[in-house]
């Protein structure tokens, strides 16, 4: 079972190198030396030295076509950097694909979540017993991350994607949250990323995910929101404590596998007898998840977050850090909105803009454009970021302005 | 002009015939928008409407649960509409608002469970949830800041109205421009989506909206800002396209547009007063009159809506008031002199000519009258808004008067109607006329 297989994965994961856009050694651009080559689940990951200014970096380069990287890429520059997001700088162009230059972080929590687990003990499920180094809250229960804190910074992170720009990540896992070398937890992965505003009247349907970390309506694929998100951190919580995922069964290999399952699981009353077990560990033996947990503590928030009925989750991220101090004794932790330098985040609006246009959401990069050529920029970047604005609003089925603002100078 | 409204529940209120059920009926089958884009129409023409208002609360209220799986939720443009202002509830200390209906509850104390906000029930000083939060406590209680008030926020919130809402009669508008900030003007959904925002207008409202393209920096300092006010109104009037005066009947505001927008510039230009009735206004709303009965007359049983509408007092008087303003200008400038007003349903044109030569009036069309018909429609037409077109002529050597009009109804099955007269020989030979 593998509880990363995200829907729409390749059931065969390409071959190492093979496919690869750059080989190690190689000095992209003129700027990046590849210094390692990872694939994730839908994009080669290259971590690489930014020879100009010595720093590490992350460039993500999708598998297939350039669309999923759009989509991440514009839910990323649209967001003003956030020191529990990471951070995208700017973008590479490749031979078939663009890659998107992230600020390094060296560790998931899905990596640490395993080393722990492995220096369990053996014979004793990890999660009952408190194995050296991982936190532990008030409540006793031990967790597998070296800082209770990780907790409370993920939440800080997705009530920064939330509050701010209306989003649901839609793909939270442990995989998907890195740790600096502090330390610190960073959202990551915005490929599935939804703004849920009502736009045209309806609410968004997620296309997809990672099953195992779904919310019930995100399997179902019927519209969803940001409480999707708090569903999934219901499941990552559970598996910072034990370990395992909170189904009473294995999950199948392959992704379409996986959501039949799931699809079956919620059609059943075990969800519901699930939250039972987790709030009731005392009076209710525990046969929709591997192992229990102390019911007045951890297991009464995983219970909250992992309610069938969305409007019965926490309503935020940020009543989800009350409940982590209020019953955790979890401290909340805010960061600070660090703003980029002018010319930084001028040309990550250029280059959100250029991916909307490829995206066909015209009217999105007009806005975007206006607002970047009503401040004054440099003559180079003007006439870049100009033409960009006519190809949009010919996009957009707005000759005549395309054309008035080919006059301007 | 602007101050904000708060609905006030009243102790009796006359019911509109219906509507509970219509909305209710709307709402069981999960058409909040629809339901709501109704009741928005009814609050624009009576925003003293207690039926409507009360209704709209109810809809307003839905929880966002609700709406995730219903047919058609609401928009977020309909949330914020600045109809819905007076039964908003707005924190005192950010720009969160949100919509309760703990004003429809009879009781003084009442506890409510997952509260947007809590509310001074003495002077109604209002927190936010987030604000809420950060607010110094005494104890578990939390005092009301208005300086002198002793009372405790508690959860039942009642209206606060909106701050910065432009509260302003429809009916009395005659135009509002917008101008967006950068060197692209918005498109006209868009330019809706902020304007009723901050005026109780509805999206059918869009002929009324005129976009305007800005010149960038200028926006930047209030001064700059309200001097391109000035001289848009200045341009429009000068271009006849509003009545004389406009900048005395000008309101500006600068407003953020929606999130991933920037600051837009909106000038609310009302109405003129009517003038009283002079003999000469008197003496066109009469002429006009008997145009109307002759062509009834000639055409028996053209009896639409657009038809019988023309035939109304208020647009008789306000075609008579814009065609004595186009007489005057063309008098001063000895040749065609055009001014034009939306009126209700109407788009309505009025051109004056100084003689009463029907060859040298044809003169004055260049290319020919269907030709500058067919620009001045193209011009000022909005499709999809239900909006007829009328040209009124009037030809005059200062002593006799002649009228002459086109129609061109909203309802392609109502007769349209072409002036004639102003059509060449040749032309109307070509038409069989």
């Amino acid at each position: 079972m593998d509880p990363d297989v995200t829907a729409g994965d390749r059931f065969t994961p390409p071959e190492r190198l093979a496919d690869a856009p750059a080989a190690l050694g190689e000095v992209i651009q003129g700027r990046w030396s590849v210094t390692e080559i990872l694939s994730g689940g839908q994009a080669w990951v290259l971590i690489v030295n930014d020879v100009e200014q010595g720093n590490r970096r992350a460039i993500k380069v999708p598998f297939s076509g350039s669309l999923t990287g759009d989509v991440e890429l514009v839910a990323l520059f649209g967001l003003e950097p956030y020191p529990r997001v990471v951070t995208a700088l700017e973008t590479v162009e490749f031979d078939r694909s663009m890659g998107l230059v992230l600020e390094y972080v060296p560790r998931s929590l899905s990596e640490i979540i395993g080393r722990e687990r492995s220096a369990a003990s053996p014979e004793r499920p990890a999660g009952l017993s408190r194995p050296s180094g991982p936190a532990r809250t008030d409540v006793g229960t031990p967790l597998l991350v070296p800082r209770e804190e990780v907790l409370q910074e993920i939440c800080d992170g997705m009530a920064y994607l939330s509050n701010k720009r209306e989003f649901a990540h839609l793909d939270l896992k442990p995989s998907n949250v890195l740790i600096d070398e502090a330390g610190i937890a960073k959202v990551a992965d915005f490929g599935m990323a939804r703004q849920v505003r009502i736009r045209q009247g309806v609410f968004p349907v997620a296309s997809g995910g990672t099953w195992a970390y779904a919310a019930p309506e995100v399997v179902r694929l019927e519209p969803c929101d940001s409480r999707a998100d708090i569903f999934s951190f219901g499941v990552l919580l559970y598996e910072v404590c034990t370990g395992m995922l909170p189904y009473p069964f294995g999950l199948a290999s392959s992704p379409d596998a996986q959501r039949e399952q799931l699809l079956e699981y919620y059609r059943s009353g075990g969800p519901r007898r699930r939250c039972d077990e987790l709030y009731y560990p005392e009076q209710i033996e525990a046969t929709q998840i591997p192992m229990p947990l102390p019911g007045d503590g951890v297991g009464a928030i995983i219970s909250d977050c992992l309610q069938e009925y969305p409007g019965k989750r926490p309503s935020s991220f940020r009543d989800l850090g009350k409940q982590l101090l209020e019953i955790l004794g979890i401290p909340i932790v805010r960061a600070e909105v660090v703003p980029l330098a002018e010319i930084d985040d001028q040309r990550r609006v250029l280059a959100m803009s250029q991916a909307l246009i490829r995206l066909r959401r015209f009217d999105e990069a007009v806005r975007a454009l206006n607002r970047l050529l009503s401040k004054p920029v440099n003559e180079a970047f003007f006439i870049e970021a100009k033409q960009t604005a006519q190809s949009a609003l010919l996009g957009a089925g707005r000759p005549d302005i395309a054309a008035a603002l080919g006059r301007w100078l | 002009m602007s101050s904000t409204r708060v609905f006030e529940m009243p102790e009796h209120w006359e019911p509109v015939p219906g509507l509970h059920e219509r909305i209710s009926a709307l709402i069981g089958d999960g058409r909040y928008r629809t339901a709501m884009a109704e009741l928005l129409d009814l609050l624009r023409q009576d925003p003293s409407n207690v039926e409507a208002a009360t209704q709209a609360m109810v809809v307003a209220y839905t929880s966002r649960t609700e709406l995730l799986n219903a047919k058609e939720p609401l928009t977020s443009d309909q949330r914020s509409s600045a109809i819905l202002a007076p039964i908003a509830t707005q924190c005192s200390v950010c720009d969160n608002f949100w919509y309760s209906i703990h004003v429809l509850a009879q009781y003084e104390y009442l506890g409510v469970a997952g509260a947007r906000g809590v509310q001074c029930p003495i002077c109604r000083y209002t927190l936010c949830k987030e604000c809420a939060a950060a607010a110094p406590r005494r104890g578990t209680a939390l005092p009301c800041a208005t300086p002198g008030c002793a009372g405790e926020l508690q959860t039942r919130a009642l209206p606060t109205g909106r701050r910065g809402v432009l509260l302003i009669d429809p009916g009395r508008t005659e135009r509002v421009i917008v101008v967006r900030d950068g060197p692209i003007p918005p498109e006209i959904g868009e330019a809706l989506s902020v304007v009723t925002r901050w005026i109780p207008l509805v999206p059918k409202d869009a002929p009324f909206v005129l976009i305007c393209r800005s010149v960038p920096g200028l926006m930047r300092e209030e001064a700059s800002c309200q001097f391109m006010a000035w001289k848009l109104v200045d341009t429009l009037e000068k271009d006849t396209v509003l009545a004389p005066g406009a900048w005395d009947r000008s309101t500006s505001m600068r407003v953020h547009g929606t999130e991933d927008d920037i600051d837009y510039l909106i000038i609310t230009v009302e109405l003129p007063d009517k003038a009283p009735s002079s003999a000469a206004h008197g003496f066109l709303a009469d002429l006009i009159r008997d145009h109307l009965q002759r062509v009834a007359e000639e055409n028996p049983g053209n009896s639409g809506p657009c038809w019988t509408g023309l035939d109304s007092d208020d647009i008789i008087d306000e075609t008579a008031a814009l065609l004595l303003q186009a007489s005057e200008d063309a008098r001063k400038m000895n040749h065609l002199a055009t001014r034009m007003r939306i009126f209700s349903k109407y788009i309505i044109v009025a051109g004056a000519i100084p003689t009463l030569d029907l060859p040298q009036a044809r003169g004055q069309f260049e290319n020919g009258y269907p030709s500058y018909i067919e620009r001045l429609y193209e011009n000022f037409r909005f499709p999809g808004y239900d909006m007829s077109f009328v040209h009124w002529i009037s030809c005059s050597d200062g002593r006799t008067t002649q009228l002459h009009m086109t129609l061109l109804p909203a309802d392609p099955s109502e007769l349209a109607m072409l002036a004639q007269d102003m059509l060449e020989p040749t032309v109307r030979r070509s038409l069989g006329l």
